[in-house]
């Protein structure tokens, strides 16, 4: 016979212990984003200045000799071995210096964040048109499959992928610019001579309305309706597609029949029932595509004359602006990293099973 | 007997699963349920009940098509309807519950957000009534901690408590006619017992017309005082309960309740 042992009661966990352990999910999961965008960051050090031109014919002539070009170099910093570089680099990332632009001598953050608001607002604009249209067109789409109209919709659905955006921007500019004069041309944010409104929030049609200046606000919406529009067909399309694909598994589902047999009105159940639970597959796109609207459109951007971040962007690297790329890239990566961190946090709001 | 409130009359149909052929499920299948009744239809699976159920609430599969046969509920012919039409009858006047309340029920919404939508569609009441009656009903179909369960999702509610829900969702609007698709198959034993002595419960407080379909004919014993049987889309013997169960004149019904007797004494 085998003596069996009192079952031994693990003591309750402490205060501190509880603590712990509600802290370290995100504790844990700060430290990886903080290592993905260093790890983000330190590629692209190294791979702007393996494979791109010597920046320094910026600075000096074609016919500038080499002792020129070497104290140009020395005074960038470009001397040094490529180690001390990244080093050097780094310790400025630390204490929050981004370094200076090469082209235009300025400091590389305000450089910028000064333009961050005219990209945010044009992407955030783009982004709600977008992603709006692409739910009711996808759930339409859905509801009304193997239709005339849904055919239609597929149609213009896939002609929205298939163009590419700077053509639908001409064409637009085209259409509502040279041959009806309904819309402005691409002269930017505003008209040119137009004052643009005391900073609030940066984005002039808020901020406009805020002092209550209806003319600027006006003026700054019809100066958005073509760009917001050529940018918001690149997320158009995606949503559709994907809502009506989710749209029509949930359609077919016990649960949907049940909410039709207790006879919840239609548009309840297409918006609500059906749609939410296949919600995640189109969060998961939009996230992907508010981060790829916020990072700027080169294309769009330059088209509309548009003073946004994705135009510093491309110029900078045309030009093996080292500063500015780097500014540009550590940018884009922490915005994919907190606009995923954030995206979990309303995965679990929009289906509940995840947090299960 | 009182009036027929729902009248099937030579109900025929099948499936078109290919385009301009149709392959046949019900052949001619009659039977009325009588105001006031508890009616079931026993058969095995494939016998064509449960497409019979649904196409009560015009809920058949897309594929289905009627070739012939009339569903009358009070008078009315349900096959002529319109969709509105249709959606001011079903969950008001006649309502459903459910083989499988876990997956008939919307994962993304509270149990109580989705009994309380229907009180409100069906009712027109206001979201704060909608809530006040949901608990109520909860309360009715015996859902434990019932304010704290409202608020769950149905993935945390076992198969019974999730049948109860379901029973409460149908039940909200007071429909004349409650149809139960296989409301306790897969669930244990005692559950089992425990759902069918609630509808048998909420059946005698209410007064309302229930039509049970089943495949088991233990289940028809306890609950029910008419019984159809069915067969390959075909209703083959129509009586009362204890008519059925002891002295059924068709062979089919003679070998379901002999093979049902043998299951009970084993």
């Amino acid at each position: 016979m085998v003596a069996l042992a009192p079952p031994r009661s693990r003591p309750a966990p402490g205060r501190a212990i509880r603590l712990g352990r509600a802290v370290r999910g995100p504790v844990l999961r700060i430290i990886g984003a903080f290592v993905v965008i260093v790890a983000i960051v330190s590629i692209t050090f190294l791979v702007s200045r393996v494979f791109t031109a010597d920046p320094i014919n910026l600075f000096v002539g074609d016919s500038a000799t080499e002792a020129t070009r070497q104290q140009a170099r020395a005074q960038l910093g470009l001397d040094a071995p490529l180690i001390v570089q990244y080093l050097r680099f780094l310790g400025g990332l630390a204490t929050g210096n981004f370094g200076t632009s090469y082209l235009s001598g300025e400091a590389v953050g305000p450089e910028l964040f000064g333009r961050l608001p005219a990209t945010v607002e044009l992407g955030l604009y783009a982004v709600i048109v977008g992603l709006v249209f692409g739910i009711i067109v996808g759930v339409a789409a859905a509801v009304f499959r193997g239709t005339v109209l849904d055919a239609v919709l597929r149609f213009f659905t896939t002609g929205t992928l298939a163009l590419p955006q700077f053509w639908i921007g001409l064409m637009l500019l085209w259409i509502f610019f040279v041959n009806l004069h309904l819309l402005p041309g691409p002269t930017g944010r505003l008209p040119i001579g137009m004052e643009s409104p005391p900073t609030i929030t940066g984005l002039y049609v808020p901020d406009a309305l805020l002092h209550g200046d209806f003319a600027t606000a006006v003026a700054a919406v019809k100066q958005l309706v073509l760009p917001v529009i050529t940018l918001s067909v690149g997320s158009f399309g995606p949503v559709a597609r994907q809502v009506r694909s989710a749209m029509v598994e949930s359609l077919d589902s016990e649960y949907v029949r049940t909410a039709k047999a207790m006879g919840i009105s239609r548009p309840r159940i297409w918006f609500g029932y059906a749609l939410k639970p296949g919600l995640l597959s189109v969060l998961t796109i939009g996230a992907g595509l508010i981060g790829w609207t916020l990072a700027g459109s080169v294309l769009v951007e330059g088209i509309f004359g548009w003073p946004g971040i994705g135009q510093l962007a491309i110029t900078a690297i045309q030009s093996s602006d080292y500063p500015v790329i780097q500014g540009f890239v550590l940018y884009v990566a922490t915005l994919y990293v907190v606009i995923w961190a954030l995206l979990e946090l309303v995965y679990v709001r929009v289906d509940p099973r995840r947090s299960a | 007997m009182s009036a027929a409130l729902l009248e099937v009359d030579g109900f025929t149909g099948g499936f078109e699963n290919q385009p301009g052929r149709i392959d046949p499920v019900l052949h001619g299948v009659s039977f009325s349920v009588p105001a006031g009744s508890s009616t079931a239809i026993v058969g095995e699976s494939g016998s064509g009940k449960s497409i019979t159920a649904l196409s009560i609430m015009g809920l058949a599969p897309g594929r289905f098509r009627r070739t012939a046969g009339s569903i009358r509920y009070a008078g009315q012919d349900l096959t002529a309807m319109t969709e509105p039409e249709l959606r001011s009858i079903r969950g008001r006047e006649i309502s459903i519950v459910f083989q499988d309340a876990r997956s008939s029920l919307n994962p993304v919404f509270t149990v109580g957000t989705q009994i309380a939508d229907v009180c409100r569609t069906n009712r027109g009441v206001t979201r704060r009534e909608a809530r006040k009656l949901t608990l109520e009903m909860l309360d009715l179909v015996r859902v434990p901690e019932s304010r704290r369960r409202m608020d769950q999702y149905p993935h945390e509610f076992s198969g019974g408590m999730a049948q109860r829900a379901m029973l409460a969702m149908a039940l909200i609007s007071q429909p004349k006619l409650l149809i139960l698709d296989e409301p306790t198959t897969g669930l244990d034993v005692t559950i089992q017992a425990d759902v069918l002595d609630l509808i048998v419960d909420i059946k005698a407080e209410t007064g309302m017309t229930t039509c049970l379909i089943t495949h088991d004919l233990g289940v028809v014993a306890e609950t029910c005082d008419r019984v159809v049987v069915m067969r390959g889309g075909e209703v083959k013997e129509i009586g009362s309960c204890e008519q059925i169960i002891n002295a059924p004149t068709d062979p089919y019904t003679q070998q379901l309740v002999a093979d049902s007797r043998m299951v009970e004494n084993r």
